[in-house]
């Protein structure tokens, strides 16, 4: 219990300092009394500023919900995927599903900018069968045999990743007046605000992370090679079809409301598994909480470290990740901790 | 009625026919040796044994109920497998791997009940690893991995275990505790044992019948004493064997003279 016990503490700690910290000073217990007005634990509003409850109840409040559970998607998924791959270098990004899920996303924000519920629920799917697309040309291209080389694995998802992005990117210049707003998207940097991608997200995830968590002991037989597998009784094709679908749909519902942010999924699952060891059936809940407190933290990072200018999150993790997954890299090698 | 029958079996890989119309038929507490050479089709018998792969005629069936007509699950409950120790599944420890091989007695979620705990612990003490429950395999020596690998098949229970070139990887000392403890199985707890195994020497000691395959067919199959006859191996094995009976025994030792 110990590990969700801190997770717990973990993600708290940043949750309220998320709330805490903006561009606006607000003190903290107008805050607390905003936040439990709200909930209709009594009516204080009268003790809050009007621009102090926009503030957090619009802005802050909802975007900090939203880099929590991008968070906890792409480490769940980013665990799973290395599960399914045996790979521990298979992260969301560095596979080519988030950048897949990049070129589906904007796709359906040019098709109709999202103004309604609707508009909002259009971009996962369009990220989700971007996502999808993409890792099975990845799969195709990268497998070898019955296996998936880590090699073959990166270089398959780096380049149609990058094509990905390109043809983002030419989407991007046709659609001259969006072009902001969807360069922000790529970089990381949420530029979709409210509660609206809060709730389309929540209706995906939650039942997404939920069902990624359950499948632990499956990823556990798998991590015995496809043959044992079958032998010790799983049915290996149906495992890891669920798998690979439930993480590519959490991914691309990350991708979709919050943009391309490396190397979260290939971070906090690994620092879980060299900590508490790689049993998948833990591994996976507690990237999901790790991975929201550590999103959060960049996030805070992104807005404080040029203050008042934010930064937009991905940059910050990619910053943070390059020189973390030369070190896994070369780890990689001994093979003990996979 | 035989434990286990195998009928006409025929496998295909494109138009290279591995395995020709292959027939056997175990009973419980036999130890059957698949021996051929390299090539012959013993891996691939077991492989078709299990579902690995699709026999494309003929049928397996246990106690008369064909075997690829059920599922994973059902069958892991009748076969189980003892494969070459590799690292694999370095970063788990003893206890977990030996505890997966209960999945097709657990539910979908692998939740480990009462009788999944004492059947892994009764399989970590016959193979004498309680000791190393909490050790990764990665730190293991080849004999110990070997011995997770057949704890793991134990806690699976099923009455049929099929190892491919288990003792591949050991040391003399160290295969014959393997198979010491492999052939207790079948009289003690009337396992039924397919091997697939090189050392002929170890066959001869250890198999109750012997099968012997050429070129995807049956060479020959019967009592072990018998079925070592220097002139069949020399045939099949294309190298000059010499055959003696063991001066306590008058089991058979082989010893290959000449390449020609």
């Amino acid at each position: 219990m110990k590990p969700y016990l801190l997770g717990i503490l973990f993600f708290l700690v940043f949750l309220i300092l998320s709330v805490t910290n903006g561009a606006v000073d607000i003190p903290f217990s107008e805050i607390v009394t905003i936040i439990l007005s709200t909930l209709g634990e009594g009516d204080q509003f009268t003790q809050a500023s009007a621009p102090s409850i926009a503030i957090i109840n619009q802005i802050r409040l909802p975007h900090t919900i939203l880099i929590a559970l991008t968070g906890a998607a792409l480490a769940g998924s980013g665990a799973s995927f290395q599960g399914l791959f045996r790979n521990p270098l298979a992260d969301p990004y560095l596979i080519g599903v988030a950048s897949g899920a990049g070129l589906g996303a904007v796709s359906a924000m040019t098709l109709r900018w999202p103004e309604d519920l609707l508009g909002y629920y259009l971009i996962p799917t369009g990220a989700f069968l971007g996502a999808l697309l993409t890792i099975w040309i990845v799969y195709r291209l990268a497998r070898v045999g019955r296996i998936v080389p880590l090699t073959t694995l990166i270089l398959a998802g780096v380049a149609i990743g990058s094509f990905a992005s390109a043809l983002t990117s030419l989407m991007m210049f046709r659609a001259d007046n969006q072009i902001y707003r969807a360069l922000s998207f790529l970089l990381g940097g949420s530029t979709l605000s409210g509660w609206n991608p809060v709730l389309v997200a929540l209706s995906y995830l939650i039942p997404g992370l939920i069902l990624l968590s359950l499948l632990g002991h499956k990823l556990n037989i798998l991590q015995f090679g496809e043959d044992q597998a079958k032998s010790m009784g799983l049915d290996v094709e149906r495992a890891k079809t669920t798998v690979l679908i439930t993480a590519t749909l959490t991914t691309a519902v990350a991708v979709a409301f919050s943009g391309v942010i490396g190397f979260i999924g290939l971070i906090v699952p690994h620092i879980i598994r060299i900590t508490w060891g790689p049993d998948y059936r833990h591994l996976i809940p507690l990237s999901i909480l790790y991975g929201a407190g550590a999103l959060l933290i960049a996030d805070l990072l992104s807005r404080v470290l040029l203050a008042p200018q934010s930064i937009p999150v991905g940059i910050i993790t990619a910053l943070a990740g390059t020189p973390f997954f030369l070190w896994i890299l070369r780890r990689a090698k001994s093979e003990v901790f996979w | 009625m035989s434990l286990l029958n195998i009928q006409n079996i025929s496998v295909y890989y494109d138009d290279h026919q591995a395995l020709n119309d292959i027939n056997l038929s175990l009973d419980a507490g036999e130890l059957l040796a698949l021996i051929g050479p390299n090539g012959a089709g013993k891996s691939t018998l077991l492989k078709a044994i299990n579902n690995r792969i699709t026999a494309q005629e003929g049928s397996i069936q246990f106690e008369g109920q064909d075997l690829s007509q059920i599922s994973n699950s059902e069958r892991a409950k009748i076969l189980s497998s003892v494969p070459q120790a590799g690292i694999i599944g370095g970063a788990f420890t003893v206890y977990q791997t030996v505890m997966l091989g209960r999945t097709p007695h657990m539910s979908w979620l692998g939740h480990s009940e009462e009788s999944d705990i004492e059947a892994v612990h009764r399989a970590l003490h016959s193979t004498k690893l309680e000791g190393f429950a909490n050790r990764r395999n990665a730190e293991l020596s080849g004999g110990e991995r070997q011995r997770v690998l057949l704890a793991r098949a134990l806690a699976q229970a099923a009455p049929i275990l099929l190892m491919d070139e288990p003792t591949n990887h050991l040391d003399l000392k160290h295969q014959m505790e393997f198979l010491e403890y492999v052939k207790g199985l079948t009289i003690n707890e009337g396992k039924t044992v397919i091997m697939a195994l090189h050392d002929l020497n170890l066959v001869s000691r250890f198999a109750d019948r012997t099968a012997i395959l050429d070129a995807g067919h049956l060479e020959s199959i019967g009592n072990t004493g018998e079925i070592l006859n220097a002139d069949v191996l020399q045939k099949v094995f294309g190298t000059k064997i010499e055959v003696f009976p063991h001066p306590k025994t008058g089991a058979p030792l082989i010893y290959p003279s000449a390449s020609k």
